[in-house]
């Protein structure tokens, strides 16, 4: 233990100034990202505040690629010469010692910094945890595969070649899944595809459990590069042991972190919800933007679905999974591709579903907002243009395999426009700050957010929309909500672990939202009549919208007519 | 005659390339083995095995009786490695370093380093990276000496050092363990140093160790004779112990390996009979570069 310590203190001393510029870094970003949403009342200030952000993090990302290396290279693995290596000092120590700095300084930190953050704005501590819990994985995941560079190169100039190289290989190894995939796909467009099965719920298991082989196999070829100061045996060692983590972790039987069905019990029931064409025609048209080499031309076709059976609050949305078509002549054509969405039409109302379903939860008459105005046409089929234009028009029998997700809408909490007005749910808090009418009479709303997610939370999806409404509910308006500036260079928005307050898909974020409400949503129809007496009585709701799953439903049209459309 | 080393058979490949060629030698306790050789004999090469810096492809060694590929901290605590190869931390200052070093070994001697520090003329204070290579090399000797290791291991100390340094190195080095007696392993070119300093000599070509003695019998063993006569050759000289340098007017030179031998001074005199025959010894540096030489050239004849 004393020899830990000394060796730790040693590299203290020695990279001093640079870990002091981590911590500041660090710092700076901890504290910035706290307090950005404070200066939402200055739109320009926030976006200097995000910029300077933007660069914190990108300096963070260049600051660890170098300090790893260089604390690990100060005793290094490989080679003859090192100081180290003939003194009584244990392999083990060693390695123990840039373990405990660097996992201090990369994980440790800066997960207790942004633990502070969630704490501070009033995370609840079960969630901030899971959110710290999933960082800490992803960063001890990303020190792994640094240390083992740095373990097995002598000198930083030797560390940024082998990252070069590895970032070569990255793009080759790219470039031949997207071959492979491009294979499949135009051999699924060529005929060959698989039985209509929903696609599994949302399990992050498996990413969990390989950022974990990547831990194990990265500190193990470490231990062992320390240890031996062999590549041969490290190296081997260590990708051998991260192929059977992958190899384990895709027969992993255990899906321990998958999220469970939130479907409600009415939606098991197979004649609850039902799908049925409105008319007994499938418009065949081409698939504009479609040149695949190998691939034939392909033809399109679409009808009007209509889905019954499901309770108010409930959003439909189909999504395309196998189906085919029995021509008179006895020719069966089935569907070369899947996966196409649509919004279908709800059973007794001919609006667009999303305005069906606001109306119902809003207690509205008329919602405005951007949406087309009807119902999507289903796509049902996807078919080579050489083998259905020489029998069009033609009849026959349809069946199609959909898979019906159900998006649950409730409000959530109705507040008053004002400041200082606050919605929170376990995972989120949306608190009003400004309320400002602009000068084209379009309100906006100036409030702070927060979202703290993990892939330990076993939950649905949750997304959350604003409308505004008035105590006469006589109609309601969608609300467009986005951060009032967006980064100039990639955050870590798409990063497994988050290192700025923005970006939608980061665990947790905290950030200003600018919810604006325009008097226009695209469509004649949709145009707001500017009423202040409305505005003065208005409020907002917050739509709780739940992704619950999905149920397989077939789409049977025994007498349909496949006819052109251009 | 207890070793402190001792390897059996030591051999390293590179490829297809023996740096080390089935060395087997032994080095006496507490006496100061040379390993001379010309460049890329294997000298450093073998001292990187015995310190577990490499693995041996085959054979073993044992150093202070432990195998070499088991050298952990508890031997390392008892040998002291200096290296014109090794990197100091650059960034430390001769202070610091020595900070460093000494909660490592329980047997520091803090006084002992303070000599050496003095004797040594050590009074920088600046990063060892800015020091030149003469007082690099002396603050390495100062950490390898301080807990007066059984074991000093000595790789090329005295490379591209002035004299004056040189002289302070070999002076720490033998007050050091003046008292406490250390086995010494120093391979070195620099012949006229090594020759104050060992007590026994390895010479290394090729890999293999050609020979290992004690300086005095391998002294003894050597003289340059110096034939004076109209009917000397080269050609005359028949006798495998004696190696050629060559004809200058009527002198022919030559030097006999095995003058310890009691027949030598006879069998020199029969071969010449009627010659000038003067004998005197050789210092280790002749000895070195005769060596060197016949190596090379037997390497050229076995080539050609």
């Amino acid at each position: 233990m004393k020899l830990l310590v000394h060796l730790v203190r040693a590299d203290l001393r020695q990279f001093r100034w640079a870990i002091l510029l981590w911590l500041v870094l660090v710092a700076a970003e901890t504290v910035l990202t706290a307090i950005r949403p404070a200066f939402l009342t200055d739109l320009r200030v926030y976006g200097h505040v995000g910029m300077i952000l933007n660069l914190l993090w990108f300096a963070l990302q260049m600051a660890m690629l170098l300090m790893v290396p260089l604390i690990v290279q100060a005793h290094p693995a490989v080679g003859t010469d090192a100081f180290w290596m003939t003194r009584p000092i244990a392999p083990r120590k060693v390695f123990a010692s840039k373990v405990v700095l660097l996992s201090t300084l990369t994980v440790l930190i800066p997960c207790i910094a942004r633990l502070g953050v969630m704490l501070w704005i009033q995370v609840p501590v079960r969630e901030a945890l899971l959110v710290v819990l999933d960082s800490t994985i992803a960063r001890a995941a990303w020190l792994a595969l640094l240390l083992t560079g740095a373990v097995v190169t002598l000198n930083l100039a030797r560390f940024a070649l082998l990252c070069g190289a590895v970032f070569v290989s990255l793009l080759v190894f790219m470039t031949i899944l997207f071959m492979w995939a491009r294979t499949e796909a135009v051999e699924t467009l060529n005929g060959r595809s698989g039985p209509p099965v929903l696609p599994p719920s949302e399990d992050p298991t498996q990413l969990i459990l390989f950022l974990l082989g990547v831990i194990v196999a990265g500190f193990g070829l470490a231990a062992i590069q320390y240890r031996t100061r062999l590549r041969r045996m490290s190296v081997p060692t260590g990708a051998g042991v991260l192929v059977l983590m992958a190899f384990a972790n895709s027969y992993w039987p255990f899906p321990f972190l998958k999220t469970p069905s939130a479907l409600p019990a009415w939606a098991d029931d197979a004649n609850a919800i039902q799908l049925r064409a409105a008319s007994p025609e499938i418009e065949m048209s081409p698939v504009s933007g479609w040149a695949i080499e190998g691939v034939p031309t392909l033809r399109h076709g679409r009808t009007r679905a209509i889905v019954s059976g499901l309770a108010p609050g409930w959003m439909p949305r189909l999504v395309l999974l196998g189906g085919s078509v029995t021509l008179s002549n006895g020719a069966t054509l089935a569907s070369r591709d899947r996966g196409y969405q649509s919004a279908p039409e709800i059973e007794g109302s001919s609006d667009y579903p999303s305005r069906v379903v606001a109306r119902e939860v809003l207690g509205v008459q008329r919602v405005f907002l951007s949406a087309p105005p009807g119902p999507e046409m289903a796509i049902t089929l996807m078919l080579p243009a050489n083998e259905i234009d020489s029998m069009m028009p033609a009849n026959g029998t349809y069946r199609g395999y959909f898979g019906v997700y159900l998006a649950h809408w409730e409000a959530a909490a109705t507040l008053p426009l004002r400041p200082g007005a606050v919605f929170q749910d376990p995972h989120y808090k949306f608190a009003i700050e400004q309320v400002d009418t602009g000068p084209d009479r379009q309100i906006a709303v100036r409030a702070r957010e927060w979202r703290a997610t993990s892939s330990f939370d076993r939950k649905p999806r949750i997304a959350y929309a604003f409308y505004v409404r008035n105590a006469q509910h006589t109609h309601a308006m969608a609300g467009n909500a986005s951060e009032p500036f967006e980064g100039m260079i990639a955050t870590s928005g798409w990063l497994p672990f988050d290192f700025t307050a923005g970006g939608g898909l980061a665990p947790f974020f905290v950030r200003a939202v600018l919810v604006s409400f325009p008097l226009s949503y695209g469509l004649p129809e949709q145009k707001v009549d500017w009423d202040p007496r409305w505005y003065a009585d208005a409020e907002l709701v917050i739509v709780r919208t739940t992704e619950t799953g999905a149920v397989l439903r077939t789409l049977d049209m025994p007498q349909v007519s496949l006819v052109a459309k251009r | 005659m207890t070793a402190a080393v001792e390897t059996s058979d030591l051999t390293r490949r590179y490829g297809h390339t023996k740096a080390v060629d089935r060395l087997s030698m032994q080095i006496p306790e507490r006496s100061v083995f040379a390993l001379i050789g010309p460049n890329g004999a294997g000298k450093t090469t073998t001292i990187k095995l015995l310190m577990n810096l490499m693995r041996p492809t085959n054979g073993n060694a044992r150093v202070l009786g432990c195998d070499s590929r088991a050298l952990g901290p508890r031997e390392l605590q008892r040998i002291g490695y200096v290296s014109e190869n090794q990197r100091l931390p650059g960034w430390m200052t001769p202070g610091q370093l020595l900070e460093y070093c000494r909660p490592l070994y329980p047997s520091w001697d803090e006084g002992l380093a303070r000599e050496l520090e003095a004797s040594l003329g050590l009074t920088a204070r600046t990063p060892i990276r800015t020091l030149s290579r003469g007082t690099r090399m002396k603050v390495a000797l100062l950490i390898s000496l301080a807990y007066r290791p059984e074991l000093i291991v000595l790789d090329e100390p005295f490379t591209g050092l002035d004299p004056l340094v040189r002289d302070q190195l070999i002076r720490a080095l033998l007050g050091a363990s003046a008292d406490r007696p250390a086995t010494v392993l120093v391979s070195s070119h620099d012949i006229d140093e090594v020759e104050r300093l060992a007590d026994w000599v390895g010479f290394i070509d090729q890999g293999r160790l050609m020979f290992a003695e004690p300086t005095a019998s391998l002294l003894s063993r050597f003289r340059l004779v110096e034939v004076v006569s109209d009917a000397a050759a080269p050609a005359d000289v028949q006798d495998p112990r004696w190696i050629v340098q060559g004809m200058s007017g009527r002198t022919l030179r030559f030097v006999d390996t095995a003058h310890a031998e009691t027949d030598a001074d006879l069998r020199i005199t029969a071969a010449f009979p009627g010659a000038e025959i003067r004998m005197s010894p050789l210092p280790l540096r002749d000895i070195f570069v005769t060596l060197a030489a016949r190596a090379t050239s037997m390497r050229i004849e076995e080539a050609v």
